[in-house]
Order: structure tokens, then sequence, then C-alpha cells
């Protein structure tokens, strides 16, 4: 009986470990959800920016700093981080979802320019 | 208890992995949407609206000329000639809608104003009364069960429809035009009906500012929400 916990244990400590860094990361995004939907956008994009120091290569991080740079108008940096998160995961169908959006209306901005110039 | 260990050793890394793993959650950003054409680049003139119909008095449309030059004037930077210098200096000329699809006559009366573009169109405004019913379940002490009966309304329905352009002075030719249109109804039983029909007036108003507002959203740089996925 003893050996089978021991397993247990032996196999569960990584795991441990990732869940104490994933909750972390988890409550950062839990909150700057909360406040995006508040609205809160500037406090929102510096929790993800947190989270993407401590987990460069977290593509959920990446794409929800990019939806809220792009709330802010900061729209070049929205569309690094986009690209970024579509990188990470590139079969994340909210990731394509969201930067085909944003290409859409950036195509819509540019085309207004060129209209306006022309 | 070897089986209880057992499935604990299943579940553990499932939940370790399975941690975290949440939906999209929907959220709105405001996104500047451009205009199809830059006004500010005109000094522009509202011209009353013509009635689409030869009927029409056409009264109606310079109030809602009025309305369109109120809402223009929200537009920042825009160059906009006061409706009382438009009705000075149009004073004893009659506008047709000939003459709104004449480019030598738009490019005199932009030239006679001192405008590089005019905003004007045509109106359609109009009503509908159409009787409609619904049925309601009422308690019969007679029959002692409840009986289906239909209940008879009628719905007025106004709507305007307005074809609004706007016109250059050097071409004399729209640079942008289109229909938009609005409706409003309001609910009423036969006695309000023929009474509204002698003494109401169109809400005008709320029409108007429905169908311009389209319009606006065409010529002026405006915020629209849209939907975009945050990851958990």
């Amino acid at each position: 009986m003893r050996p089978v916990f021991l397993l247990i244990i032996l196999i569960s400590f990584p795991f441990i470990g990732c869940l104490a860094e994933k909750s972390l990361i988890d409550q950062y995004n839990e909150f700057a959800i909360r406040a995006a939907k508040e609205g809160l956008w500037r406090e929102a994009a510096f929790r993800w920016e947190r989270i993407i120091q401590i987990d460069p290569r977290n593509a959920k991080a990446h794409n929800n700093l990019a939806v809220a740079y792009e709330a802010m108008g900061r729209l070049d940096e929205a569309e690094k981080h986009y690209k970024l998160a579509l990188e990470l995961d590139p079969d994340n169908k909210a990731i394509q979802e969201n930067y085909l959006r944003f290409k859409r209306s950036q195509r819509r901005r540019e085309g207004a320019g060129e209209k306006g110039s022309g | 208890m070897r089986r209880v260990a057992v499935r604990l050793l299943i579940l553990i890394p499932l939940i370790a992995l399975g941690w975290g793993c949440g939906g999209a959650e929907k959220v709105w950003v405001r996104v500047s949407v451009p205009s199809e054409v830059d006004i500010t680049r005109y000094r522009l003139a509202v011209l009353p609206l013509l009635p689409l119909r030869d009927e029409d008095d056409g009264e109606a449309g310079e109030s809602i000329a009025y309305f369109l030059q109120r809402e223009l004037r929200k537009v920042k930077g825009i160059d906009l000639l006061s409706p009382a210098e438009v009705k000075r200096t149009l004073e004893g000329e009659r506008l047709t809608k000939e003459m709104l699809e004449s480019p030598s006559e738009m490019i005199d009366i932009c030239g006679e104003l001192g405008v590089d573009a005019v905003v004007t169109g045509t109106y359609r405004l109009y009503h509908v009364a159409e009787p409609r019913r619904y049925y309601v379940d009422r308690y019969s002490p007679i029959l002692r069960r409840y009986v289906t009966e239909a209940v008879t309304y009628y719905v007025k329905t106004y709507y305007l429809k307005l074809h609004l352009m706007v016109i250059e002075g050097e071409k004399g030719e729209p640079v942008i035009e289109g229909d938009f249109e609005s409706s409003y109804s309001e609910p009423h039983n036969l006695g309000t009906l023929v009474l509204s029909e002698v003494a109401d007036k169109p809400p005008l108003q709320k029409l108007a500012l429905g169908a311009i507002s389209q319009f606006m959203m065409r010529i002026a740089p405006h915020y629209e929400r849209e939907e975009r996925f945050l990851l958990r």
C-alpha cells in the first residue's frame, strides 16, 4: 500500500509546482478579465504584461493584451501581440477570430485614409 | 483502498493539466470607424430637402434640413453655412428634384452660396395603419372555464425615407449618397386611430434623427462596438 502512495506523491510534485505558478497567472488573468469587463483596460493590460513577464510563451496573455491594446487605441502593439499569440497557439479559434476582426477594422481605417488623401 | 489510490494516480495529472482550461470571455471594444468621405474638407451648406412626391407640400423638408444641420454641427472641424444665410441667398429661388440631378445647376447653387459642397436630397413621409389581433384567455363565470378571445387593435406606423447626398460644387455631382429610412409605430384603438388621423402630426423629429444618424455614420468618423474574446 505504501509504495503506491509514495508513487502518487512523487508524481504529484511537479504538478503541484506547476499549479502554484499557474494559480498566480490565473489569478492575474481573472483579475484582468474582470477589470477589462469593467472597461479598466489600463489595469487589465498591466496584469497581462506581468503574466507575459512570468511566462513569455503564454498565448492567452498575448491575445488578451492585444485586445486591451486595441481597446486603448495602441494598434501597432495590439497587432504585435495578436501575431505572437497566433505564433504560440495557431489553432486557437478565439485568437484567430480576434486577429481577423482586428485586421478587418484596420483595412477599413486604411481604406478610408486612402480615400481621404485621394 | 488500492482502487482509490489508482484513481487518484490518474486524476491528479489530469486535473493539473486541465487547470485553467477555461473558455473565452466576450468583451466589447470601441473601434474607431472612419467616414467614407472627409466632409471637413468642404465648406458646406444644407439645402431644404425636397418631397419625392409632387403632391406633398414640402413643409417637412425644411424641418428635416434643420435636423440635418443640427447633427452636422456636431462633427468636429466642420465648416457649415448657417440656415439663415442659405435662406437669404436662395430667396425667391425654387429648388426642384431636376435641379438636384443637374450638375450645372448644382455648380451654380454652390457658387451662389459660396460653398464647396451642399448636403441635400429628397424625402418621403407617409404612414400605414394596420389592424392586428392578439388573443387573451379570460375566465368565463357562465361557462366556468377559460375562453380565448381575439382583441383587435391598430398599429399606425410612420415611415420616413430619405435619399441624402453630398454634392460637390466643382463637378456638381454627388460624392456620397444613400437611402436611409426610419419608422415609428404606435398602437391605437379605432377611436384614437380616427382622432390621430385628424389631429396628430407625424413624429418628424424622431423619424428624421433616426434616418439622419445612419447618414452621419457614413460621413463622420465615429466609434462602433466590436466583439473580442479574452481567454481564461
